[in-house]
């Protein structure tokens, strides 16, 4: 996506401080809404959603000045409207269609079965033992097995749900920083 | 079971939601952590129906044409399809495998000898009979018949017939090896099934009909006993057909893989 204006170290500092006076919890509130607006442009089917986000936040700085000192409530909504416009824009534009995935051998496949094997070793023994249990079993059998797994441990189904799908997001980076490494050698 | 959420994140994920449902739940993404971290298990839950051939065939078509947009996207069911063979790798390993030895010992510890030792006799007799038979009929080569070397097994699931997938390699060592094709069934029941084997120019290599799924610890396949000397070097397709209560079949999954020599 071409991109008309570039966001200077001033905008963002003005950007930041729009956000919140201290400056930490501002970048923490800068990635969260920069990786919930991939999240919507991905969701939306964009291929380019990172630089739809991008694109979002430039003009969001760049009205700063208009904005800063009358708008009210929630910053990230602001965000979203900005958002709306760029995706309308993005989808008139007819994009191409995104390019298909590269072929991947069976040697690229093992190596990130042997990456995955190395990051379950990792795991706390009770993690990984959640995660083999949990991941057993599919269709009817799946949903029965995790009540008795979510029983067993004395927690709440959804809870079960969210440990499970935090170790797995610990793996899947494990297992990317793993594929670098491999990749680099 | 899945969170309430889920039913409505699903089809935002798919592609399948009206515009006023699309904006609440994006404003929700950006406001509500809770909800965003929904999503992100959504996700994962949808990448696990899709890799066990779950989804229907219209949520499949979405899946691999609205969700499936990003690297980011294609790297999560790369990663979900790992996990998935692991566990289930990790399951075999760990199931107790009942010894051949074991079942007539534990069955003669029973308490009636006489019962125990008829049947062994009836047993030893169906044995006889059945090598009889053997020697007098000679094995075709049939879908549910080996009769080779060496068997090299390989497990292929549905949707990964798009140009630029990944695919699965099966290594040929020799013509009197059995290729033995597991194809993960997608979801939808067929009494019967049809397959047919493709090369990469589309012709057809071999026929399957009137085939029944099988039962495995992984999941319900078609499981088929090939001779490996009709397979080339080559990409081949498998194509899966169900039959329907007129006997018509519809196309219900499609398979790819490699051959190498």
């Amino acid at each position: 996506m071409k991109k008309e204006w570039s966001l200077t170290h001033e905008n963002f500092d003005a950007l930041l401080l729009w956000l919140d006076p201290n400056r930490e919890q501002a970048g923490q509130k800068y990635e969260k809404i920069r990786l919930r607006l991939i999240k919507i442009f991905t969701c939306r089917g964009c291929f380019e959603s990172e630089d739809l986000a991008d694109e979002t936040i430039n003009r969001v700085a760049k009205r700063l000045k208009d904005i800063a000192d009358e708008f009210e409530g929630d910053r990230s909504l602001y965000f979203y409207g900005v958002a709306s416009k760029v995706y309308l824009e993005y989808v008139r534009k007819k994009p191409a269609p995104s390019p298909p995935p590269p072929r991947r051998d069976s040697d690229e496949v093992e190596l990130e079965y042997r990456c995955l094997e190395r990051c379950m070793e990792r795991l706390t023994s009770d993690n990984r033992q959640l995660v083999l249990q949990y991941y057993q079993e599919e269709k009817r059998a799946k949903i029965d097995h995790r009540k008795r797994l979510a029983e067993s441990l004395g927690i709440a189904l959804n809870a079960l749900r969210i440990r499970a799908h935090r170790i797995r997001l610990t793996l899947l980076e494990c297992v990317q920083q793993c594929l670098q490494e491999q990749q680099a050698w | 079971m899945k969170s309430q959420e889920y039913e409505s994140i699903r089809p935002y994920l798919l592609g399948l939601i009206q515009q006023n449902e699309q904006l609440q739940i994006e404003e929700r993404l950006l406001t509500d952590n809770e909800f965003y971290e929904e999503l992100l298990i959504a996700e994962d839950d949808l990448i696990d129906e899709y890799l066990a051939g779950e989804l229907s065939t219209l949520d499949r078509r979405n899946f691999e044409e609205h969700f499936l947009v990003t690297p980011e996207r294609e790297r999560k069911v790369r990663f979900g399809r790992a996990l998935k063979k692991y566990t289930a790798d990790k399951a075999r390993q760990s199931a107790p495998t009942p010894q051949w030895w074991s079942y007539p010992a534990a069955f003669l510890s029973a308490r009636n000898a006489v019962a125990s030792l008829a049947l062994a006799a009836a047993v030893l007799l169906l044995v006889f009979g059945v090598s009889w038979l053997a020697v007098k009929n000679p094995p075709q080569q049939t879908p549910g018949g080996p009769a080779s070397a060496s068997i090299v097994t390989a497990v292929l699931t549905p949707g990964m017939a798009r140009e630029g997938g990944e695919i699965t390699r099966i290594s040929v060592t020799s013509d009197k090896d059995t290729i033995q094709l597991r194809l993960a069934l997608p979801s939808g029941d067929y009494e019967k099934y049809h397959v047919a084997i493709l090369t990469s120019q589309g012709t057809n290599v071999w026929t399957g009909t009137s085939l029944q799924s099988e039962r495995l610890p992984e999941g319900k396949f078609i499981v088929l006993n090939l001779p490996a000397n009709i397979f080339r070097r080559d990409d081949y397709q498998a194509k899966l057909s169900g039959q329907l209560a007129n006997s018509s079949f519809e196309d219900a999954a499609s398979y790819t893989f490699r051959v190498s020599r």
